[in-house]
């Protein structure tokens, strides 16, 4: 079973994510902040992370990039989500696998992960 | 000694006559004694001898007459005849003795003297005539002169002279004899009696420049305002006493006030200018100096004017990034002539300030631009204000999309039970709140890229795409929402165009958008893709209210709606504005068929190569 790490601080778009992977028969572990990010992906190994961008006490970009400058999570790809459209591409230079943009389209979304985690 | 000597009898017959006289005359004694003698005398002058001895009786003294003898050899000579009369002792003349004398040399002294005396005369005429023409002449300049002539005598200034022009200004009053108190007694208090005064005082002339006065023109009693430029001059007498003052003066009115006006409205703009804080800069193209505002040079961060600015100073000024754009809006302005830039420069303290810089190129008769003129302004608190704004609109669309995320996540959570469930009751009307979802969604979008735009920051990411492709996927989502619209794709074009395909998939979608939504009362909505050497072409009929002309430029204008009072359509009006702007970017043009009541067809066209040569700038 895939695992996939959800970092959002809205929480409801934490609890649609984690419906919506359930369903899929994904492993999801979920954090409504950026804080204790590093020790639940060790503790976790998630195959995937979806991020948010713009969380409330850390910016996104500086979690993917710690991840991505890290030997043990640099492999893990990242999905960044934004409803801030032009933090693509310092979302991309962080890091980031890939973007999608808030509101999301949900298959789409579903297909970006499924792609990525073949 | 006399030549001639004769004697004659009372009544003037000649008695004797010496040798001398054949001689001279070559008459015989037979043509000479008697009256004979007179034919040797010139038929002008033999009048005047014979009338002498007409009435001899009146002559009591000794006679002399010139007259011409005629000579042997057929010329005349000048004679003087003097006749000397003998008397009886009762006093009557019984015998004429007589001499004649040669005065031909005296006689042309005398001529020559008379000539002397008339050619002097003659001058004297002339020089009198000369005279009196230049007094003439003077007495027109004088009496014509647009200046204002006059002669005051006394140190009370009784006018004595003047020239039409004076008068006039006088309102022709009578003036003539009176002293300048009398005659112009608005003047008093204004300076001019004491002028007068003083010239006649102290014998030196008085100027006045400018020199302002209250007249009363119409003799109405209502003063007008008058600017005199003058000098009074001292006249003297045989003594050198001054008698009196000339005047002349040139009525400067209407200049003074044409300057006035001039100069007010230029303190006018100067006001306005520093009200705006704007820096005025007249620039030279060809050798590259300027005349500016103390206010341009202080928006570049000098308290006093710098001795020299050209462009040579100005770009060095601009910080680096911007340097580049602001030389292309330059060398752009002098094709179009227009410049309007807005960018940051850098003072000699470090700190960064925005300018907007606006200007027009003037040309030479061969249209070769030769200079520049124009306004800049400290835009900094501005375009801090706009970046609050933009990161104010920026945080509000954010905050807006975050509930939008889990609505429509939730939604299609719901249409995937639903579609489970095989409930197409409850699919149908989660179809219809996803439908709003992402109008809401798009809608929001649109408000942010409006004020993007606006500060041209909307960002694109170039690629290479099918624009067909792109086509075909738009009309694919409005297919899925749209049910009461068919809509039909003609046409296919297999060339890539170099684009941003989300905001081209923004513009067609609009214009799609907009078909279905003024279309109310048709089915048909049809999009054609077709292409040119050079473009790609999209155009989307609709068979719905149409567009009258009068409306049709301005539907590209932010904001705009057209409002007929009947029919009315929502709508924030920034749809074709974003969409007409997305074109731009792309190099191509946007434009609109239609006519009320038939339909429309906005159409766009991309260049294939249009932003191709800065693909490859990139690359390089």
């Amino acid at each position: 079973m895939k695992k996939i790490l959800v970092i959002d601080d809205d929480v409801t778009v934490v609890e649609l994510l984690q419906m919506m992977f359930e369903e899929e028969a994904f492993l999801i572990q979920t954090l409504t902040s950026g804080a204790r990010v590093q020790q639940q992906v060790v503790d976790f190994q998630p195959d995937l992370i979806l991020l948010d961008v713009l969380l409330s006490g850390v910016d996104g970009r500086v979690v993917a990039r710690t991840l991505k400058q890290q030997v043990a999570t640099s492999r893990i790809p990242i999905i960044m989500l934004s409803a801030t459209r032009t933090t693509e591409q310092t979302s991309r230079a962080a890091g980031a696998d890939a973007f999608i943009a808030k509101p999301f389209d949900l298959e789409q979304l579903l297909g970006l992960v499924n792609a990525y985690l073949r | 000694m006399p030549d001639l000597v004769w004697t004659a009898s009372a009544d003037g017959a000649f008695e004797y006559t010496n040798q001398r006289w054949y001689i001279l005359t070559g008459l015989t004694v037979e043509q000479t004694l008697g009256w004979a003698w007179l034919q040797a005398i010139h038929p002008d002058d033999a009048g005047l001898l014979r009338m002498a001895w007409a009435e001899p009786q009146l002559i009591d003294e000794a006679m002399t007459i010139d007259a011409r003898l005629g000579v042997v050899d057929g010329t005349y000579r000048w004679y003087r005849w003097r006749a000397a009369p003998v008397r009886d002792p009762h006093g009557n003349v019984v015998q004429w003795y007589g001499s004649g004398s040669a005065i031909d040399d005296l006689r042309r002294v005398e001529a020559t003297l008379r000539a002397d005396r008339d050619c002097m005369l003659a001058r004297v005429q002339q020089a009198q005539a000369e005279a009196e023409a230049e007094r003439q002449r003077l007495h027109d300049l004088f009496m014509q002169a647009p200046a204002l002539i006059a002669i005051l005598r006394g140190r009370d200034g009784v006018c004595e002279l003047f020239n039409p022009r004076f008068m006039q200004l006088w309102g022709d009053r009578q003036v003539l004899g009176k002293p300048m108190r009398e005659a112009w007694p608005e003047l008093e208090g204004q300076g001019y009696f004491e002028f007068v005064e003083h010239v006649f005082d102290s014998g030196q002339p008085v100027f006045g420049n400018e020199y302002p006065g209250l007249i009363d023109h119409g003799n109405d009693g209502t003063l007008d305002e008058v600017f005199l430029n003058f000098v009074y001059v001292p006249y003297r007498n045989a003594q050198g006493q001054v008698e009196g003052i000339m005047i002349h003066g040139v009525d400067v009115t209407e200049q003074v006030r044409s300057r006035q006006t001039i100069e007010e409205s230029e303190q006018r703009l100067n006001l306005a200018l520093a009200a705006a804080q704007v820096g005025v800069w007249d620039l030279d193209l060809i050798h590259d100096t300027s005349v500016r505002s103390l206010r341009h040079d202080e928006i570049f961060g000098y308290s006093t004017l710098r001795p020299k600015w050209g462009a040579a100073e100005f770009f060095p000024h601009i910080v680096a990034d911007d340097r580049p754009y602001a030389q292309r809006c330059f060398e752009r302005a002098t094709e179009t002539g227009r410049l309007v830039l807005q960018c940051r420069i850098q003072w000699a303290d470090e700190s960064v300030h925005w300018i907007d810089v606006q200007g027009q190129v003037l040309r030479d008769q061969q249209g070769q631009p030769v200079r520049m003129l124009g306004v800049v302004t400290d835009i900094t608190e501005r375009k801090q204000l706009e970046q609050q704004k933009d990161s104010f609109l920026s945080m509000v669309s954010h905050e807006l999309k975050t509930p939008l995320t889990s609505l429509q996540g939730f939604t299609q959570l719901m249409q995937r039970t639903a579609a489970k469930r095989q409930d197409p009751t409850y699919e149908r009307h989660l179809l219809k709140i996803n439908e709003q979802i992402v109008r809401l969604n798009n809608l929001v979008t649109d408000l942010l890229d409006v004020t993007r735009l606006q500060q041209s920051k909307l960002q694109y990411r170039f690629v290479d795409f099918s624009m067909a492709q792109c086509v075909i996927e738009m009309v694919e989502n409005f297919r899925e929402i749209s049910h009461y619209h068919q809509l039909v794709v003609n046409g296919t074009v297999a060339r890539q165009v170099y684009g941003d395909p989300n905001r081209i998939g923004q513009v067609i979608s609009n214009i799609i958008s907009n078909a279905i939504k003024y279309s109310p009362q048709a089915d048909l909505v049809v999009v054609t893709v077709s292409e040119d050497p050079q473009h790609v072409v999209v155009s989307v009929q609709d068979f719905g209210i149409g567009i009258d002309a009068q409306h049709q430029t301005m539907i590209f204008e932010r904001f705009y709606r057209v409002l007929d009072g009947q029919e009315t359509f929502p709508g924030l009006g920034i749809g074709l504005y974003l969409s007409a702007e997305i074109v731009r970017q792309h190099g191509g043009r946007m434009w609109v068929e239609s006519a009320k009541g038939q339909g429309a067809r906005f159409s766009f066209s991309i260049p294939f190569a249009g932003r191709a040569a800065e693909r490859d700038e990139e690359q390089l």
